[in-house]
């Protein structure tokens, strides 16, 4: 077998463009399992997991996300003192703790007053005057039943017809 | 501007791939570093009771009659009430779960007894499919999670939940 080789032995470059392919391949794999819809949830909640929860439908983009959790200190330690000294005005020691990403974490009571300004908005933006979002419920895995059952009452109270609990597939729980 | 003759060759366009090569080599030793493959996000369905009682509850107001030509809703002839523990060490875990039927109630104790108990409830029971489940307060929602899978998997389809023993939804928090 020959092996080709400039007769002049000058011009010895490695061909890179088949290399450049594959980490092209391997970043456009990369990029694509960012997960992007983790700006809408909190990272605070740790699901439960579920071997009868089925994947989400993600064609449905009317929804609102409510995340739930006891309050913790020590699961907030590390966000600083000033977002520790607010959170424990507010908050005692196991008190449900309501998280809406891009408000403030809210108690029962400011999250009902803050759903039913979510229900007249919807329903006065709404083409039909028909309200069709979801409830999509994050419970952290350590909440209390009766905190989790107060909530999706709120919401049916509030006039929230579909509520959908999340969870964590068992089949892809990791060990 | 110079201009080709015509018997000159095309000059050879080398794109620089080494500079090109080193940028795609940093991009994806950044998203191999910060790649985190989480758990898959799944859903389940939920079954709740009537917003009518819902709404009845909190403005302590009995339900409004309901329409005589409406059928009536088939209660579920399966009721699972699980019980928490409330010491310190284990609060939130199962204590004991009792298994309601039209026959008489049972005393389980794990979730593979219920399972099994569930499963000759499952045959017997007039409403095959619907199951509620009636958690403590203070049970960890894990665990009602945990309970209703365990409903799911001995074939009942519909599980709904109720509101745990003594549960005051006008109390705010």
């Amino acid at each position: 077998m020959s092996h080709g080789g400039s007769s002049d032995g000058g011009n010895m470059e490695p061909n890179l463009t088949p290399l450049l392919d594959v980490v092209l391949q391997l970043l456009m794999f990369f990029m694509m399992c960012v997960n992007f819809v983790t700006n809408q949830v909190s990272e605070d909640i740790v699901l439960p997991e579920s071997m009868s929860a089925v994947p989400m439908d993600k064609s449905e983009t009317d929804v609102l996300f409510v995340n739930i959790r006891p309050f913790i200190l020590k699961d907030f330690e590390s966000k600083g003192q000033a977002a520790l000294d607010r959170l424990t005005a507010k908050f005692k020691e196991g008190d449900p703790f309501i998280i809406i990403l891009g408000e403030e974490p809210m108690r029962f009571g400011e999250f009902k007053f803050w759903l039913k300004s979510q229900y007249q908005t919807i329903k006065r933006t709404s083409k039909d005057g028909k309200v069709k979002t979801s409830i999509v419920m994050r419970a952290h895995r350590l909440t209390d039943y009766d905190q989790v059952y107060r909530l999706m009452q709120t919401c049916k109270i509030e006039g929230f017809r579909q509520i959908k609990l999340r969870a964590i597939t068992k089949s892809t729980v990791q060990s | 501007m110079s201009k080709r003759g015509k018997g000159e060759p095309d000059p050879e366009i080398v794109l620089p791939i080494t500079p090109m090569l080193d940028m795609a080599f940093q991009l994806l030793t950044f998203f191999i570093f910060t790649y985190n493959p989480s758990g898959m996000e799944g859903q389940f369905d939920l079954s709740l009771p009537s917003e009518a009682e819902a709404q009845a509850k909190e403005m302590k107001e009995p339900p409004p009659p309901s329409d005589p030509d409406t059928p009536p809703k088939i209660e579920a002839d399966v009721t699972v009430v699980v019980e928490a523990v409330t010491d310190d060490v284990n609060r939130g875990e199962i204590a004991k779960i009792h298994l309601k039927q039209n026959s008489g109630t049972v005393t389980v104790g794990d979730l593979k007894e219920l399972f099994d108990k569930l499963k000759q409830a499952n045959e017997t029971a007039s409403e095959k499919e619907t199951v509620k489940i009636q958690p403590y307060s203070k049970l960890k929602w894990s665990n009602v999670v945990l309970v209703a899978d365990t409903c799911r998997k001995a074939g009942f389809k519909n599980v709904s939940f109720v509101e745990p023993p003594g549960f005051n939804i006008s109390v705010v928090n």
